[in-house]
């Protein structure tokens, strides 16, 4: 019941001071809104994609050269995900396709030689003829879906060249399928949804929330050293409680004020921002708990073991922002050995876990990253109880 | 009154290779206000720290009540209201709130937390003052908020770690009063101090330690009678030398000499029969006298006649 008192007691101390106040909520969410905005050049993948025109494309199909190949080609690029991608347009000559994409009529030219099918099915390695137009986006975009259907005929080849003639013209049989079947050779997929894709904003806030929840441990670690430089620790130890209960209710107390500050960013970034938290709040809050646990352990082996206020408050200033830093929660760093270095701090195995949630991503994953958070809070729990067993917590 | 309250046996507390309390032993009375007097440095708050719980005895034992200080710690800080020497509040917490907070880990809740927040808060006259910060208040309304924190428990046992520091003389008389009040209403007091005229006014039994020994332990009148065999001259003087004390201090029946600005102490058996040859030890050193006056032996007459040492040095 005494552990309560003191927490309780903690958490309203807290909240009448105007500069924990200030570093516990506002700082934050001015941060987020400053790095989000600041650095959404980085980010490209999670602003919403403007849709794209399908890509025009001129194809010049060989006289003589209707072979079982080449049908395959014209249903593949009938397939309903392709034609939201790019539009065919037969022409009869070279010459007359690139005219029209020399006067952008169309945005790329696709030529199928004389001896196309003759090449395929005598098991060499299937070619297009590509003319390339001046828009990069449409080259690409064409490119991908001739490429992608050129990579299936050449697969087929691979392993005519292993089993032979039968496997060869099982493999066309089972890559034809029936005539008018609409097989695409190209999965759709959305990437906001299950990939790797995050905005600005998303980045940072889960950057911010965490350095902010280490923070709180700082937070927890100048009350520690408040109360013996204010001597009221002393009094604290001359009431019928034990030393470890202090310290447990202070942490407590410290703790629930950061899991106000973790709704409160969540909610605010979310309102404002338009921040989107993934449909995971359990683990979410699972996270954020391990985080806080870890940040609320660091700081009790550091201010355990600290001479003085100072030089407490300095080591986990330097702890805190050197984790982030590795971590790329000021600003992604693509040096490998940087984000080697990043995969030993919490900052990493927390924005692991909340980016995942944030992308729907898959909850092995999660589990992974939050199996190592709790890993890293046991190993820091431990040491902090033999630090107390060593050093205590003394006026 | 004749039953030991605190039982203090050959207690031994040790910092490294300093001995800060050296093999005390000290009973101290159920219902008594006992004065524990002793120059800075003496062990004095070292041995309220092991009486209160708040340090490990290195040898010994110290009993509260009947209860060891050393099996249930616990259990002895609820019998125990401690006023530390430095001001132990939160500065940015309204007064009763500090008094409730300290009273809840004593256990009080509802309605009898409410009276008794209330009741410490008006016996220290703050009740006005419950809803302020004491960051507002005054070093002797601090002080008092100091004492509020310590007895709205009702213990049965209050030790006060030097509580007049640096505080007014108005508010000094009003800490004595409280003591006193305290007292008749039933607590045992421990009152340390090292000034001598705050112990010698409030407490029943006296104490007085230095450099971890208890040196004398008794009444006022039992610590008095041990020097009451010797008289006290005080000489206040100008041009005072180092030559006229050393003369003074070779005289067969000076017992003691010290001095201190403008004034010379002297014990002497007789001062009838040595007041001749002391004014003619002073005259011989062109001393102008300015004052001279025989006084009854003190406190402070008893320390430096069993140390050397005025209480302050």
């Amino acid at each position: 019941m005494n552990i309560w008192i003191i927490a309780w007691f903690e958490l309203r101390r807290m909240f009448r001071t105007r500069t924990v106040i200030m570093n516990l909520f506002l700082l934050p969410l001015i941060l987020i809104f400053i790095l989000g905005t600041a650095l959404s050049t980085f980010f490209n993948s999670g602003d919403k994609i403007p849709d794209l025109d399908p890509v025009k494309v001129a194809m010049v199909e060989s006289v003589g050269n209707r072979g079982e190949v080449t049908s395959q080609l014209n249903t593949y690029l009938q397939g309903p995900d392709i034609v939201k991608m790019i539009i065919v347009q037969d022409v009869a000559t070279t010459e007359e396709a690139e005219k029209l994409l020399r006067s952008q009529k169309v945005d790329y030219v696709v030529t199928v030689p004389v001896d196309f099918d003759h090449q395929v099915m005598s098991g060499k390695e299937a070619k297009l003829q590509l003319m390339l137009g001046s828009n990069r986006t449409a080259n690409m975009v064409a490119g991908t879906v001739f490429d992608s259907f050129l990579d299936e005929i050449n697969h087929g080849q691979a392993v005519a060249a292993v089993v032979g003639s039968m496997g060869l013209q099982q493999e066309v049989a089972i890559s034809s399928g029936t005539p008018g079947d609409t097989h695409s050779y190209v999965t759709v997929g959305k990437l906001n949804d299950a990939a790797t894709s995050y905005s600005a904003a998303q980045y940072f806030a889960v950057a911010m929330l965490i350095m902010f929840l280490l923070y709180s441990g700082s937070t927890a670690s100048d009350s520690l050293f408040s109360e013996r430089d204010n001597r009221t620790l002393y009094r604290l130890q001359s009431m019928p409680i034990s030393h470890a209960q202090i310290l447990v209710g202070k942490m407590i107390g410290s703790s629930i004020a950061a899991m106000v500050q973790t709704l409160v960013i969540i909610a605010v970034s979310y309102l404002l921002y338009g921040t989107n938290w993934g449909q995971q709040p359990l683990l979410l809050a699972v996270t954020c708990m391990l985080l806080i646990f870890a940040s609320m352990a660091i700081a009790a082996i550091v201010s355990l073991l600290s001479k003085s206020s100072s030089s407490a408050s300095n080591f986990m200033q330097f702890l805190i922002v050197a984790m982030t830093f590795f971590s790329g929660g000021f600003l992604p760093i693509p040096v490998g050995f940087i984000q080697n270095i990043g995969e030993f701090t919490l900052n990493h195995w927390g924005m692991q876990s909340i980016l995942q949630i944030m992308l729907h991503g898959d909850i092995s994953e999660i589990i992974s990253s939050i199996g190592m958070l709790a890993g890293i809070c046991a190993v820091l729990l431990a040491v902090t109880a033999i630090v107390y067993r060593k050093v205590g917590y003394h006026a | 009154m004749n039953m030991a309250f605190v039982e203090i046996k050959d207690v031994v507390k040790r910092y490294g290779s300093n001995i800060s309390v050296d093999h005390l032993n000290l009973s101290i009375h159920e219902g008594e206000i006992f004065g524990l007097l002793g120059p800075n440095g003496a062990g004095k708050s070292t041995a309220i720290n092991m009486m209160s719980g708040l340090m490990k005895i290195d040898h010994g034992s110290i009993s509260v009540d009947g209860i060891s200080v050393n099996d249930r710690p616990l259990e002895v800080k609820k019998r125990i209201g401690l006023v530390p020497q430095d001001l132990a509040l939160y500065e940015t917490m309204p007064a009763a709130y500090n008094v409730t907070f300290f009273a809840k880990l004593h256990g009080l809740r509802g309605k009898l937390l409410k009276e008794r927040v209330e009741e410490a808060l008006e016996f220290v006259g703050l009740q006005d003052r419950a809803k302020e910060m004491p960051a507002t208040f005054s070093g002797g309304m601090k002080r008092r908020l100091n004492i509020a924190c310590a007895i709205m428990h009702h213990p049965k046992l209050i030790i006060m770690d030097e509580p007049t520091v640096g505080i007014d003389p108005q508010s000094r008389n009003h800490i004595l009063e409280s003591v006193r009040t305290l007292n008749k209403m039933g607590s045992t007091i421990i009152y340390t101090s090292h000034y001598m005229e705050e112990v010698a006014a409030i407490s029943d039994r006296v104490a007085i330690m230095d450099q971890g020994h208890m040196i004398a332990c008794g009444t006022q009148q039992e610590l008095r009678e041990r020097v009451s065999s010797l008289e006290k001259i005080v000489i206040k003087a100008t041009q005072i030398t180092e030559a006229v004390i050393d003369e003074l201090k070779l005289h067969p029946r000076i017992s003691r000499v010290s001095s201190y600005e403008d004034v010379i102490e002297l014990y002497v058996a007789s001062s009838q029969q040595e007041l001749q040859d002391i004014l003619f030890i002073c005259a011989k050193h062109n001393v102008i006298l300015q004052s001279l006056a025989c006084e009854e032996p003190d406190l402070e007459s008893l320390f430096l006649n069993l140390t050397g040492r005025k209480l302050r040095d």
